[in-house]
């Protein structure tokens, strides 16, 4: 192993506020104060595993259900931001939100909110788990199936998109296939479609005919492309770097795709045995990954939201975040969101200020769908030292702690904490995660 | 010699006067209004008569103990941290007599309350037993008051005399009495006014308001509150849903939801009300408007038509209402204003498209009596396909002209049915396939979604069974089929009711809607912990409120009545009694 | 109150698609007088353009319409054999002015009659459906802000959500439904603090030196945003829905704003059953709007750097039904408004002889209109091969 992914074993004075919220922000959405504190009793390991392995309330987990026959999505977006809200099982939502960008579906084309609630669990429940499974379970999604055109894929008319797809963005990358490939995988996946919201094969809309697959020659049908597909070294690399640009960087090191992706075969494929590595490596902890995102809406207010103890309806943070440009469940395309820079424009920009800002102005109960109470978040002291020091621990910028210390002086406290809330949290140093 | 001395010492007395004299006071003439006694400034009133009784005996009155045994007096009750013999006893030992007994001296003659918008302040004007009485029990008030606070003689003597009270100020709130006429408020200039008023013994105060005068004269003994609301003055003061209100006698959408008497109602220039508390326990308000300005042509009796037969009831509501649709259409230029026209241009285009080229206005919707039944109850569904939130069953009941034009309506219905499935396939959605049924002879138009494959769920669009069917003259149109079949069964050879005087009325049912709200009780528990982020016991605590306060009702129903100019509105709300003594 | 006078709402932004933008500069007013603008407004439903620029000296066209059919007297002359629906007054004196060009017939091979296909063909400009969720205008606002990264290059102003002409792989265009739209929600102190953050702010190719110069540039719109919207109106604009949006283009375009492309629809015109009074009307919304917003743009001097694009999915079909309406069709005519176009009557005249089973055939491909658009007019790469529509004659 390379000393990137060595597990990182900090002193005590390294594992100091700033190390754990990035551990909570990057592997969750975020700490409470509470959170936070336990955070930096307990240490890097003992915080992981609680990342790792908690479960919400299975209350909340449920109470999708009955909502499901309503067919609302506005629903379905707000239950899935009540879990990252209630922040019962951060690591695994965050994987959750990983593979929807990924598999990107969009409802705008599926128009069932059951299926894509259908697809969510799945990510959910086999994203921890091992990647070869997931890829087969996704393979064969009715809601993956009708986003991509399995229902037309049929022998004598087959349609690329799934095959392509799965090829340039899911598995493999773009560079490590051939046109041929895409073409001959579309002729094996023929006859998967579905049968009302039901995976269906049919026989005879299917190619059984001989297939040529990176080279390799053979009746392959839909199950045997995806084996073929996981059997290219470019397969683990894929998933190493999306692993990577999730948790520690946009533009990975070759180096680091490479030794990740041996850690990933080792671990036989689970992603929680390889996030567990990287989560707890130097990588992960080195400056090259400390503020390297560019945070996304969805991540952005809750984080927020959290790191300032407050309660936020999950119905009006769905629609913020889609405002802000992230409406989950309706990516803009099979791309997924492309994150990083594009998530900033002047648009949007405009949408999180708004966004930020309602979190700090709700202060002192004036807006209905947040509760947020600044005076008992802060505690006793001078308000504007500790805004800076509890939401950018580690921001190492005196301008924006002179500038908040500086707000305002004349006015009272109430609204000194709301403006030096809303200064930082609408900053750019605070969009960086 | 005698004698001498003190008269001198009287006249002497008369000449130097070393110490002021009271002004004399008029006493209060028996026969006036409060209201005469209230700013004409307070642009809402209220006033409570007769409620000696209701004080004197407390607890024990009647009403009181009807309300407390009911479930809505068991709910309030359980809630508030002192029970109200306990609340009771508390006041008497603070005041250091009996509360009510004070309290009724102090009102028996009545209670007002005049607000004014503009200031944010109020006036209470209460007339007592008589002078001593209502002397001594401001006394106590006040010297309970000095006990509580420490102050000790601050309230002994009056701070001030306005036009032959005393008053006595702390801070803003000021309270004033002059004989049996008890003044308090919280803005001196309004208590001050409402002195002035009583010194003058032509004082108007509220009278001096058009109507006012009138429509107190005529109130009916015996009730609890009386009020007046000025509307149209109110309007600058009150947001924008009171103003939408207000402006619903000129839009359309208003008009064919209310119907021209509530629209009309509320758009008047004032409103005056009464609660009367009724045995059972219940209350019924009765609001009159007055300067309603209805639209004439669309007021009932405007056009006469016959009445939908009877139905059964009342579900979970049950209507009669007065919709002269094919007013709207035809006469809209006058109605309405000019920027919903374009509106009923594309509507009448569009029923054109439906009703095989006849005008949407005069042929179809004013072949149609303009007396309609509306009826809601809970939905039935066949075992292989009820939704898992189901939704109230609603159908309207018309009277054609003619039994042929029924026709017209069946072909449009199955037209609509036709066009709404492409516009569905064309998006990939499921489409609603045409059913003709039957039910003791008569044809139904139903459509229906398949039913649902096994496992798969099912959606909340299984509520949607429209359904279409000719009764002899009655047209009944539904959501839910099963509805629909239903209410031909009630219909068969029944004929409509001859055209006369006719009152619209709205019975509602609150067994029926409790049982829904069964139904959907985990339902709306999920969507509050989804939507609102509220965890499930507090979800669960909120939605279990719900069903209390369901609880607390029987049903209401409201009438509509009184001349074109000036609707009255009457309702009358059952309260639930208690099921199980406790 | 906590909340100083600019706190408004946020749901008038939405946001969609995006990509990675390079170092992003603010754009100043005065640095951008001459730019094109190119607005598109959309009628939504089908026009029945055979109504609209009527061949009244044809018999066949008063034995196809025999109820529907326009009197001659009524309308106003193109040309000899053409003329416009009485209630386009207003744009036939624009024709006059050589300022609105009229083409016939344009359309696409294989004309789709479905609403949500044919829209999306006319969206994507690509009748094959293989432009995977990507539109005409969205292309061009990518382009725009792979050179240079402005505020918005594009707008849709409306309440409907985003259309699929606008959807980038690059930029957001945000949806706009009226003036208070890009609002930004202020606490008091906040405004100062930020600009003096701003000014020390890094500048150099990390990521905090990005988004420093991102909020820069969107604090900077939002204001210039709302100074534009505050200004007086020049012009009387009729209380309609499609001059109140076009009014508002108007102020953003003379205000300096860097938005070049903009997107608006006026609905109505899938008129199946009696059409005279409701073609009529909407196509008065339509010229009554237009010539407001033409005298608009005069006023301000800003005429000769717009033109608008005026466009349906599908005409109707040459004969009438049985409800006194039409049903859908095929091809028909586009309206260009603003000098550049060219003026005149341009395009093949449909051949009521000849007819496609009863439709106007398309003599004019509609991407050849988006590439004189795109290339000629904006400057940009065109999304489409097709040879481009001449513009000025």
């Amino acid at each position: 192993m390379s000393e990137w992914l060595e597990p990182w074993r900090p002193s005590a004075g390294d594992w100091d506020r700033a190390a754990a919220q990035h551990l909570w922000r990057r592997a969750g959405f975020g700490a409470r104060p509470a959170e936070l504190e336990r955070a930096l009793e307990e240490g890097l390991e003992p915080t992981l595993a609680r990342l790792s392995a908690a479960r919400g309330s299975p209350e909340l987990e449920a109470s999708i259900h009955p909502l499901l026959a309503a067919g609302d999505l506005e629903l379905l977006q707000a239950w899935w931001m009540a879990l990252i809200l209630e922040g019962g099982a951060p690591l695994r939502e965050r994987m959750t939100l990983v593979w929807h960008d990924l598999f990107a579906t969009s409802n705008d084309k599926v128009d069932d909110v059951r299926l894509m609630h259908a697809q969510n669990e799945l990510l959910r429940s086999a994203g921890l788990g091992d990647f070869r499974a997931l890829l087969r379970s996704v393979a064969r999604d009715p809601a993956m199936l009708r986003w991509l055109d399995g229902d037309t894929n049929r022998r004598g008319h087959p349609n690329e998109n799934f095959a392509r797809e799965l090829m340039e963005l899911f598995a493999l990358g773009i560079g490590n296939y051939e046109e041929r490939d895409v073409q001959e995988a579309a002729r094996a996946f023929s006859g998967w479609g579905t049968s009302g919201r039901a995976f269906a094969f049919r026989p005879e809309q299917h190619d059984a005919d001989e297939k040529t697959l990176f080279g390799r020659r053979g009746a392959w049908d839909g199950d045997d492309t995806l084996g073929l597909v996981l059997e290219q070294p470019a397969c683990a690399r894929h998933v190493a770097r999306v692993l990577l640009e999730a948790f520690v960087a946009p533009a990975p090191e070759e180096e680091w795709i490479a030794e990740l992706a041996g850690v990933l075969c080792a671990a036989e494929w689970r992603i929680d045995r390889t996030l567990e590595v990287l989560l707890s490596s130097r990588l992960f902890f080195s400056p090259r990954a400390r503020r390297a995102r560019i945070a996304g809406p969805v991540e952005l207010l809750a984080v927020a939201a959290r790191a300032l103890d407050a309660e936020l309806a999950p119905k009006r943070a769905a629609r913020l975040a889609a405002d802000m440009g992230q409406a989950l469940f309706r990516p803009p395309s099979v791309k997924g969101w492309d994150g990083g820079r594009a998530w900033i424009h002047s648009g949007s920009w405009i949408a999180r200020h708004n966004a930020l800002v309602a979190l700090a102005a709700a202060d002192g109960g004036r807006d209905g769908e947040i509760r947020v109470e600044l005076a008992a978040w802060l505690g006793s002291g001078e308000p504007s030292g500790r805004v800076v020091e509890r939401l950018l621990p580690d921001a190492a910028s005196a301008r924006l702690a002179a500038e908040v210390s500086s707000l305002a002086p004349g006015s009272n406290a109430a609204e000194r904490a709301r403006a030096a809330v809303a200064l930082v949290l609408t900053s750019p140093e605070f969009q960086l995660f | 010699m005698n004698r001498i001395v003190p008269l001198a010492a009287l006249a002497l007395l008369a000449v130097v006067r070393p110490w002021p004299m009271p002004e004399p006071v008029a006493p209060l003439a028996a026969e006036r209004e409060l209201a005469s006694l209230v700013p004409e400034r307070c642009l809402v009133y209220v006033e409570a008569d007769g409620l000696r009784p209701l004080l004197e005996l407390g607890l024990d009155h009647p009403f009181v103990r009807e309300l407390l045994a009911s479930e809505l007096g068991r709910s309030w009750t359980s809630a508030l941290p002192l029970s109200p013999a306990d609340a009771i006893a508390r006041a008497d030992a603070w005041l250091g007599a009996s509360a009510l007994q004070s309290a009724a001296d102090v009102a028996e003659h009545g209670l007002a309350l005049g607000f004014d918008p503009a200031a944010k302040k109020a006036v209470l004007v209460a007339r007592g037993h008589d002078a001593d009485s209502v002397a001594r029990a401001l006394a106590l008030v006040l010297d309970a008051l000095e006990r509580q606070f420490g102050w000790p003689g601050a309230f002994d003597a009056p701070h001030a005399r306005w036009s032959g009270a005393d008053v006595w100020m702390l801070g803003e709130a000021v309270v004033a009495r002059r004989d049996e006429l008890l003044v308090l408020g919280n803005e001196r200039e309004l208590v001050a006014e409402a002195l002035e008023l009583a010194a003058d013994p032509d004082g108007r105060g509220l009278l001096a308001r058009a109507g006012v005068a009138e429509h107190l004269a005529d109130r009916p003994s015996g009730i609890a509150l009386w009020s007046w609301l000025e509307l149209a003055a109110l309007e600058p003061f009150a947001d924008a849903g009171f103003r939408a209100l207000r402006a619903s006698n000129r839009a359309p959408a208003a008009q064919a939801i209310l119907g021209a008497r509530i629209a009309a109602l509320v758009s008047a220039r004032a409103l005056s009300a009464a609660l009367e508390l009724g045995g059972g326990p219940g209350l019924a308000l009765h609001l009159c408007a007055v300067d309603a300005a209805p639209a004439a042509t669309l007021t009932p009796l405007a056009r006469e038509g016959a009445m939908p037969a009877e139905l059964d009831g009342p579900g979970l509501a049950r209507a009669l209402v007065y919709r002269d649709w094919g007013r709207y259409f035809t006469q809209r230029t006058e109605l309405f204003p000019a920027e919903v026209l374009p509106k009923f241009a594309e509507a009448v285009t569009n029923g054109a498209l439906f009703f095989e080229g006849q005008d949407l206005g005069e042929e179809v919707l004013g072949r149609l009596s303009p007396w309609l039944r509306i009826v809601s109850r809970a939905p039935e569904f066949a075992a292989d396909r009820r939704p898992e939130i189901p939704l109230p069953a609603a159908a309207v009941v018309a009277v054609l002209d003619d039994e042929r034009a029924g026709e017209a309506w069946s072909a449009a219905f199955q037209s609509i049915v036709s066009i709404v499935n492409v516009d569905r396939a064309q998006k990939g959605q499921a489409s609603l396939r045409l059913h003709l049924e039957s039910e003791g002879g008569v044809e139904i138009s139903a459509a229906r979604f398949a039913a649902p494959a096994p496992g798969e769920g099912v959606d909340v669009r299984y509520n949607l069974e429209p359904a279409l069917a000719v009764v002899g003259r009655h047209l009944v149109l539904g959501t839910h089929a099963s509805l629909v079949h239903a209410l031909v069964r009630e219909l068969a050879g029944k004929a409509p009711l001859a055209a006369g005087e006719g009152r619209e009325t709205l019975e509602l049912d609150a067994r029926g809607w409790r049982e829904l709200l069964e139904r959907n009780f985990e339902t709306l528990v999920a969507n509050k912990m989804v939507a609102e982020g509220r965890t499930h016991a507090a979800a669960e605590q909120e939605i279990g409120g719900l069903r209390h306060a369901l609880a607390t009702f029987d049903g209401a129903r409201l009438e509509l009545g009184g001349a074109p100019d000036a609707p009255e509105l009457a309702l009358e709300l059952r309260l639930a009694r208690a099921e199980t003594p406790r | 109150m906590v909340l100083s006078r600019r706190r408004f709402l946020i749901d008038g932004v939405r946001v969609t698609a995006l990509a990675p933008a390079l170092a992003f500069l603010p754009r100043r007013p005065a640095e951008s007088p001459g730019e094109r603008v190119l607005v598109v407004v959309q009628l939504t439903g089908g026009n029945d353009g055979l109504n609209t620029v009527v061949p009244h000296r044809r018999d066949e066209y008063y034995r196809l319409r025999p109820t529907l059919g326009l009197e001659r007297s009524k309308l106003h002359a193109l040309d000899d054999d053409h003329a416009l629906h009485a209630s386009l007054g207003e744009l036939a004196e624009l024709y006059a002015e050589g300022r609105a060009t009229v083409v016939h017939g344009v359309g696409y091979p294989n004309a789709s009659r479905s609403h949500f296909r044919s829209l999306e063909i006319w969206h994507s400009a690509d009748p094959d459906g293989l432009a995977r969720g990507v539109g005409w205008l969205g292309r061009m606002a990518d382009q725009i802000l792979a050179s240079s990264p402005g505020a918005m290059p594009a707008l849709f102003v409306g309440d409907e959500q985003l259309p699929l002409a606008l959807m980038g792989e690059r930029g957001f265009a945000p949806t706009v439904r009226d003036e208070l739209s890009l609002r930004l929600a202020e606490l008091p102190g906040l405004e100062p603090a930020r600009a003096r953050l701003a000014e020390s702010a890094p500048r150099d190719a990390s990521d905090l030196a990005f988004l420093y110069a991102a909020a820069r540039g969107a604090y900077a719109a939002a204001e210039r945003m709302e100074e534009i919207v505050r200004r007086p109106a020049r012009v009387d604009y009729p209380e309609l829905a499609l001059a109140r949006k076009l009014q508002l283009i108007a102020k953003l375009v003379a205000g300096g704003f860097d938005t070049r492309l903009f997107l608006v629809t006026l609905g109505g015109f899938d008129t199946h059953a009696r059409q005279a009074a409701l073609h009529a009307a909407q196509l008065a919304e339509l010229s009554r709007s237009l010539a407001a917003f033409e005298r608009d743009l005069a006023a301000c001097g800003a005429r000769e750097r717009v033109l608008t694009l005026v466009f349906s999915e599908f005409g109707r079909r040459t004969a009438e039904n049985a409800s006194r309406g039409t049903d859908h069709g095929a091809a028909a005519p586009v309206f260009l408004l603003g000098a550049p176009g060219g003026g005149g009557l341009r395009g093949t005249p449909p051949d009521l002889a000849r007819l496609e089973d009863g439709d106007v055939g398309y003599t004019t491909d509609f991407r050849a209109l988006y590439a004189a658009l795109e290339r000629d007019w904006m400057g940009l790469a065109p999304s489409s091969a097709v040879a481009p529509f001449e513009l000025a004659r």
